[in-house]
């Protein structure tokens, strides 16, 4: 039986220097050491019919022999795990440069993104975001922004008019909206100051559609009503909102002409195309105008309710599409209007 | 507009690039000039309420009131007036019947014996620097007064004015009438012409007649300096499409106070460069004396509104510069305003003068200072849903368009939608934007068609307004949310209404929709999400092969839309934590074959409310008609036993059998 034992242990201990991996080596302990079925255990099982001298005799050879075993399962696991560790980097390389998995993968319009910032920013000061109707009487568009029937300015502003057919209004009372400014009057109208208001929408003009005009546009338009608001607050403000919109840009102001304020105050920013060098594009001025703005008309306060001895306001409006164009140096105007995803999918 | 003739007004030496910017900042923006023949023309980009700078001499005046140099005193008819201009003899005759509420000035006066012939070249290089051609002298002289002065001028042929007789008027609509360029127009209802004996022989303000005008045989002439109504000479030039540089004038106001000026300084230019004598007394024709006007401003309130701290000396030195006489007592400045700035009214406008001045680039910046306002403002709009929505469908794998919402009648049309029932521009700028969009799905096609060339994943959407009405009388401007896919991918598309209902904490149902609309919906492949008090929240549809076939495309696509305004009243539900249960959940897979017609929807709300242990409910295979379903039971309270399984499962079974004849697939 001590014979049987050394061959078992000679046998178990080749198989465990040979095996490369722990699975074996949990096979293998199976097969020798297993509870019922075990090379090993079988024979232990038989120790008790042996002679009583032979029985401690072989019974503790027969506790060397497991002993060994275990010693070398254990070895050679140990083993395989310093190896693994090793030759980790050689046996589990992967190419990382193999394009990634992604979800499926959408895009925000350009127009979006810029809005969010735009609202971001207007929020930080304390602005909230109103919206009204783009279907709107003249009254609102223009004779309460103090732009009435014979105002000059109305000729930059060329409306389009709604087909009165089949209703009871008249011919020229409602159009689409030209600029946000017919939202000063109607926000005034109801709510009393002070009022710190965003209003983003959609406008519309009559115009040659080219590069650079298009029939329909998006503008911001922000007012601030309260006692004791004065011109450099307004300044403070645009200079300010510039300055976040477009990083690292200069800002200059050019006194103006708008029905809706007095005084009236253009913002200029460096040119982001020549950087302030001249060139076509700033019509080598260095500069190009983005903003319009002032402080708001004691008419226009006027006509919506609120006494301007006692309140004044500044607003200022800017194209959110000219936003757009020159943050992400779109050479066409049209584009924002575009269906194609080649072109939306890069935003 | 020439330096040149600038700098006969007002001397300065500063490059011109540094005039266009010190202008540009006042107001008076110059962003082009250019070199010609040794002098450089400014263009000049006039604000509409300055038209007292569409002259030379207005011109200088803002130059020198901006870097602050001296004007010249323009030629005094008075002092320098080197000819006799008190007519000798009997006074030549002309009647002038005038309508006040047309033209509330005119001034005239004849001359006699006048040779016409070519102007001297210094007037005609001026004229060609502004852009005009020279004609002759007299009209010559007409046109460089105007440029000059500012004030626009006619000259008639006197002899050719039958009855010597003028009769300002209304055009009633509909009468011929001939330019001194040789056009023939037909006069638009209400513009203002002047008639002699039955014939038009002035559109007042934008042309003159060809029947009294000017020629080479013309001896005697009237000179004529009129003040129009603006509004009326505007509406009449937009009418017939017809602008001239008096025209221009008129429309933002005249210098009703400039009128005499300008008539003796072109009446000496006459005599000097055609001879001739006067003819006739000066006729002034007035409404009324158009003097100055006063307005006050307190020095507090300039400070006020402008916020800076300015000296009272330095306002008046502003106000001077401007040629605005201001006397000040106790801190409040009396201002006459002479009549060639119409656009100075109201206090404000004072302080816009200092300011601009002042200039706006010196001036501190500050933020306001009040309190912030907390109190919702009317018309309020929550963009955050806005922005949390799109992310979700970017996530998705939705790209976003912007389209137009002005489309055409074709595109009606082939949502079988009559165009007699939407909303219809009156001018359209063509026939692709003439009607404003019920709907956003005319578009998502259009935007669908333009990707399947290119991309076999299509996915987009659009956050728009559409416009719905028959009428002005009653429409709806509302926002609506839209998005289209390629191909027959209705689960994924109400996947993604899934997906926004859940973030959005919206519990709603997607059913069946026969009814829904035939022409755009496939009639068995179309849910709505309807919402109490019958509104649809809106639908996701397969779109009809019919429909994609009226847009050109080939293949399927799937649709889903939502009122979005309705939507976002039904959002915004904050979600409350439930606490995780320490007792374990069965889970058992039932695999049942759903006979022919019977929702799937139905048997998950069966299982569903069977038992309120009964957790959540899956469907999570499905061959043919056997659809296996993995239910999870769970007592929150405490373990739950194999046999209350048992017999909660049997109660599902049993409602199954009970209302759709459901049993449990042989195994």
């Amino acid at each position: 039986m001590q014979e049987k034992l050394l061959n078992l242990k000679n046998e178990a201990l080749a198989q465990i220097m040979a095996v490369r991996d722990n699975n074996e080596l949990e096979k293998i302990r199976v097969e020798y050491l297993g509870k019922n079925s075990g090379k090993l255990t079988l024979v232990i099982k038989k120790i008790p019919e042996l002679e009583p001298d032979q029985k401690v005799i072989v019974g503790r050879f027969a506790n060397e022999v497991k002993k060994m075993i275990e010693d070398a399962l254990e070895r050679q696991k140990a083993l395989l795990q310093k190896e693994r560790e090793e030759n980790i980097a050689e046996a589990e390389w992967i190419d990382v440069t193999i394009p990634g998995i992604r979800p499926p993968e959408g895009h925000l319009h350009p127009l979006t993104q810029t809005l969010a910032d735009v609202i971001s920013l207007s929020r930080r000061l304390g602005f909230q975001i109103a919206a009204g109707p783009e279907i709107e009487t003249d009254n609102y568009n223009f004779e309460k922004v103090n732009m009435p029937p014979d105002s000059p300015s109305r000729d930059t502003q060329a409306s389009f008019y709604l087909d009165p057919r089949g209703s009871k209004v008249q011919p020229g009372e409602i159009l689409l909206r030209t600029h946000t400014s017919n939202m000063q009057s109607r926000v005034m109208e109801k709510s009393k100051p002070p009022l710190r208001v965003l209003v983003p929408g959609k406008c519309y003009r009559v115009d040659d559609v080219d590069a650079s005009h298009n029939i329909e546009f998006y503008q911001f338009e922000g007012f601030v009503v309260d006692r004791g608001i004065s011109l450099t607050d307004l300044l403070g403000t645009v200079d300010y909102f510039l300055k976040e919109l477009i990083p690292g840009t200069e800002v200059k102001f050019y006194a103006t002409h708008f029905d809706f304020t007095e005084p009236s105050v253009e913002a200029y920013i460096r040119c982001t195309i020549c950087g302030g060098k001249g060139c076509a594009y700033c019509k080598n001025q260095g500069w190009s105008e983005v903003l319009g703005s002032g402080m708001i008309h004691p008419h226009v306060l006027k006509f919506a309710g609120m006494d301007p001895h006692i309140y004044t306001g500044f607003a200022f409006g800017m194209g959110l599409t000219r936003l757009a164009i020159l943050r992400y140096q779109l050479d066409d105007i049209r584009l924002l209007h575009s269906l194609d995803m080649r072109v939306l999918e890069q935003f | 507009m020439p330096l040149s003739w600038l700098k006969e007004f007002t001397e300065f030496k500063i490059p011109i690039g540094e005039l266009a910017v010190k202008l540009s900042e006042a107001g008076l923006t110059i962003e082009k000039w250019e070199e010609k023949e040794g002098d450089t023309i400014l263009d000049p980009e006039v604000t509409p309420n300055r038209p007292d700078l569409l002259c030379a001499y207005g011109t200088a005046r803002e130059i020198a009131a901006v870097i602050n140099t001296k004007l010249k005193a323009h030629s005094d008819e008075k002092k320098t007036f080197s000819h006799d201009y008190k007519t000798r003899g009997i006074p030549m005759e002309i009647k002038i019947i005038n309508n006040f509420a047309l033209c509330p000035r005119c001034t005239a006066i004849i001359v006699k014996g006048v040779v016409v012939k070519p102007s001297p070249d210094w007037l005609q290089k001026r004229l060609k620097q502004v852009g005009l051609r020279p004609i002759n002298n007299l009209v010559d002289i007409t046109n460089y007064v105007m440029w000059e002065l500012g004030n626009p001028l006619h000259v008639f042929d006197y002899d050719k004015i039958r009855g010597k007789k003028m009769v300002v008027e209304e055009a009633r609509g509909g009468e011929d009438f001939r330019s001194l360029d040789g056009i023939n127009y037909k006069l638009p209802k209400d513009a203002i012409i002047i008639k002699d004996l039955g014939r038009v022989i002035d559109l007042c303000g934008i042309k003159g007649g060809e029947n009294t005008a000017v020629s080479q045989t013309t001896r005697n002439i009237l000179l004529h300096v009129p003040i129009y109504n603006g509004t009326r000479v505007r509406r009449t030039s937009q009418a017939l499409g017809l602008r001239s540089d008096a025209s221009a004038i008129f429309e933002r106001g005249a210098d009703p106070g400039g009128t005499v000026k300008a008539l003796y300084r072109a009446l000496q230019l006459v005599l000097d460069l055609g001879g001739g004598t006067v003819g006739s007394d000066l006729i002034d024709i007035k409404k009324d004396e158009f003097r100055p006007w006063t307005v006050s401003v307190s020095h507090e309130q300039i400070e006020n509104l402008l916020c800076i701290k300015i000296d009272p000396q330095g306002v008046k030195e502003i106000f001077k510069r401007l040629e605005l006489e201001a006397l000040e007592a106790n801190g409040v400045y009396e201002v006459t305003v002479p009549t060639f700035r119409n656009d100075l009214h109201i206090p404000e406008d004072l302080i816009e003068e200092v300011g601009r001045l002042y200039g706006y680039n010196r001036f501190p910046k500050t933020l306001p200072a009040g309190v912030v306002p907390i109190e919702k403002v009317a018309y309020s709009y929550d963009t955050g849903l806005d922005f949390r929505v799109k992310e979700i469908l970017k996530g998705a794998g939705f790209g976003e368009i912007y389209s137009y919402s002005l489309i055409s009648a074709d595109q009606l049309v082939k949502l079988g939608i009559d165009p007699r029932e939407a909303l219809k521009i009156q001018n359209p700028i063509s026939h692709e934007y003439e009607y404003l969009r019920p709907d956003l799905l005319g578009n998502l096609l259009e935007a669908l068609k333009t990707n399947l060339p290119n991309f076999t994943d299509i996915k987009v959407f659009e956050l728009g307004r559409i416009y719905q009405g028959r009428s002005l009388d009653k429409y709806e401007e509302r926002y609506q949310l839209a998005g289209i896919l390629n191909g027959e991918r209705f689960s994924e598309a109400k996947g993604i209404i899934e997906l926004i209902f859940n973030d959005l904490g919206i519990d709603s149902q997607i059913l069946p929709a026969e009814e829904a609309n035939n022409a755009w919906f496939h009639p068995a492949r179309t849910a709505k999400i309807p919402m109490p008090k019958e509104k649809n929240l809106g639908y996701i549809a397969e779109l009809h092969p019919n429909l994609l076939t009226k847009f050109g495309i080939k293949g399927r696509a799937v649709y889903w839309e939502l009122d979005f305004d309705l939507l976002k009243s039904l959002a915004g539900k904050v979600k409350t934590y439930q606490p995780i249960t320490k007792y374990p959940a069965i889970i058992e897979d039932l695999t049942l074959a759903i006979p022919d017609k019977v929702l799937v929807g139905d048997v998950l709300d069966t299982i569903k409310i069977s038992s309120k242990l009964v957790n959540t409910v899956k469907l999570i295979a499905s061959h043919e008609e056997n659809k296996t379903f993995r239910i999870n039971y769970l007592n929150p309270t405490k373990n739950l036993a194999d046999a209350e399984v048992a017999k909660i499962r049997a109660k599902i079974l049993a409602n199954l059998k009970g209302e759709f004849q459901i049993k449990p697939k042989e195994k």
